[in-house]
């Protein structure tokens, strides 16, 4: 009995020449799963799991540098709403975000207006420049930036003596310029990705809504305010998300060029939560600060992404 | 002379002779668009031109833009006296790494999500999305100690695992949107034909989402070796990836600029050949296939 069973399944495996996955029947209910499993159990590691685990350790102090754990509840919470340094990276963080989307948007929308009324020579070549600054390693943009605004041999400076005949300002070294040099570098990078949805955005207008527009000698800021936006509304709030999305991530480039400072000017949430947790080894405070930034960033873009009806 | 050509002659005519009002427009968008050009591609002209220039030069003042005797010192130093070229087989391992085991086990995922009705799929497509919106510090803490426990911090095998977080979601998404819009009657007329959903799978749908397959995984290959965060938590020493090396060679006192804006270059290099071949997919990937061009 034995001995027919396992000589008909080797005849079974010498006579197909096919692969093996090939002749597994697993049935399609089975295979859905096995399809997703590995996956998802992989993002639920690395995005469930410490999100688990962060609430967890919020709710105790917990150096990084030793084992002792206490529990401390709210502790760490409360001690975070009150404590100025926070409040002032909450601050810095919607000025940062505010200011440089705000300004992206409206950089975006004008020169992805500007793109397609150029000749169909010139797009393709204005697209391409547009790439390069958004996939620039934010690293390195921190150190082209770093190298134009240097105080000694940086070309800008020189730019400024030279042509406009004023002082340069003091780019890293004053709260206030400070903050707007990192914006001002946050928006030659990513102003590039909000002209590229938009631009797609306009391609998709049908050209007789404007040939009617033209017919009826309709002003152009009416033509924009009637026609083009309400078309190109939806890419401008998706725009939106990914911007906020990625702005809520930065880092690099401020941890670059100005190291949170001066002082704490530019120190963002993520410059300051980086700070708790790997310089000050303040683990209970920093879960705390990172399930703050999270539910935050969360329910910001979802809110955003439910009111677009984008699902 | 054809017809084919009298619009561009007509069009060249009117920018020189027509009424001066119009000329002036004309010249006015354009200098706006060289402003714009310049602008964006500055920057990036100004690093590969330190990284070439001699070291009395780059100090000298004022800067020279275009005329001096190109030197590739500073490459040379930097991949014998610094071994750049470890930290950029780092980089190189890693996004590698992530990317191609990504691809793996994120496109049956994606084919699953996209064909075959898994109960609740849509909100796990969601989640699978919205774990991209993570700010990554929020939950590198718990991270960290973890991998410190078991042993793989400070090590290539840890970044590349969490470097999933960036790579997974996107493979998903993007080529979930290209299956979304293959017809579905290819593959189940090759079932009735006695394929099973395996061999419909690898081979009716997979070769013809292998663009989108590439087009995923380049981008996503961008977005690891770009990464400077992650890496600053969990490596250090000689498990430096290249972005982590430039930084902690950028101190406050004494900087070379020449052999940093050569790393900075060679850095930058493979993603600005990747996006150049990529231009018309990129947009796509940068947005999860939310934006179609």
């Amino acid at each position: 009995m034995l001995g027919a069973k396992y000589v008909r399944s080797r005849v079974d495996w010498g006579d197909s020449r096919e692969p093996l996955l090939n002749r597994v029947d697993i049935s399609d209910r089975t295979l859905k799963w096995l399809f997703l499993l590995p996956s998802v159990a992989i993002l639920a590691f690395l995005a469930i799991y410490p999100f688990i685990q962060g609430i967890w350790m919020s709710f105790h102090e917990w150096p990084l540098a030793a084992d002792t754990r206490m529990w401390v509840g709210l502790g760490n919470y409360e001690a975070l709403v009150e404590s100025d340094r926070f409040l002032g990276s909450a601050r810095a963080t919607v000025i940062f975000t505010g200011v440089s989307v705000g300004l992206e948007l409206i950089i975006g929308v004008a020169l992805a207006l500007y793109l397609r009324s150029l000749s169909s020579n010139w797009r393709p070549v204005f697209r391409t420049i547009f790439i390069l600054p958004m996939v620039m390693t934010p690293i390195a943009t921190g150190l082209m930036w770093r190298l134009l605004l240097n105080g000694q041999i940086g070309v800008v400076n020189w730019m400024i003596i030279n042509f406009l005949g004023m002082s340069p300002p003091a780019w890293t070294s004053s709260p206030m310029v400070a903050m707007a040099t990192v914006i001002m570098i946050d928006i030659w990078q990513w102003t590039p990705l909000i002209v590229m949805i938009v631009y797609a955005g306009l391609l998709s207008i049908p050209e007789t809504m404007y040939e009617a527009a033209r017919v009826d000698g309709a002003p152009r800021l009416a033509v924009f305010r009637h026609i083009t936006l309400p078309q190109i509304k939806y890419m401008i709030g998706i725009a939106v998300v990914f911007r906020l999305m990625r702005s809520f991530r930065s880092f690099d480039i401020i941890w670059l060029v100005t190291n949170g400072g001066p002082g704490t000017a530019t120190e963002i949430l993520n410059i300051y939560l980086y700070r708790v947790a790997f310089v000050n080894l303040q683990g209970g405070q920093a879960a705390a600060l990172g399930i703050i930034l999270l539910v935050v960033t969360i329910a910001i873009t979802m809110g955003i992404i439910r009111g677009l009806g984008m699902q | 002379m054809s017809t084919r050509n009298l619009p561009d002659i007509g069009s060249t005519v009117a920018f020189a002779t027509e009424n001066p009002r119009e000329t002036l427009a004309t010249a006015i968008k354009y200098g706006a668009g060289v402003v714009v050009a310049i602008w964006m591609l500055f920057p990036i002209y100004w690093m590969l031109t330190v990284s070439i220039q001699p070291q009395e030069v780059i100090m000298n003042w004022p800067p020279k833009f275009l005329f001096f005797t190109p030197v590739l010192e500073h490459y040379v130093a930097l991949f014998t006296e610094q071994s750049f070229g470890r930290y950029l087989l780092n980089s190189l391992i890693v996004a590698v790494g992530a990317v191609s085991i990504s691809v793996i086990i994120g496109v049956p995922a994606a084919y699953s999500l996209s064909r075959m009705d898994v109960y609740g799929g849509h909100h796990i497509g969601f989640w699978i999305l919205s774990t991209r919106m993570i700010p990554p510090l929020s939950i590198m803490v718990p991270l960290f100690i973890f991998f410190s426990d078991v042993g793989l911090d400070r090590s290539l095998v840890g970044l590349t695992i969490v470097h999933f977080l960036i790579t997974l979601p996107m493979i998903i998404w993007i080529v979930k949107g290209f299956i979304d819009e293959l017809p579905r009657s290819l593959e189940e007329s090759a079932m009735v034909d006695g394929c099973n959903r395996i061999q419909a799978f690898r081979e009716i749908v997979v070769p013809l989402v292998m663009p989108a397959i590439a087009a995923a995984a380049f981008i996503s290959f961008i977005f690891s070796w770009n990464n400077f965060l992650l890496a600053l938590v969990l490596t250090g020493g000689d498990t430096r990836t290249a972005p982590l090396v430039i930084q902690s060679s950028m101190g406050y006192l004494s900087i070379n600029w020449g052999m940093l804006g050569a790393a900075g270059t060679v850095t930058v290099l493979p993603v600005v050949l990747i996006s150049l071949a990529l231009r018309n997919h990129l947009v796509e990937g940068l947005t999860m296939g939310a934006v179609k061009q």
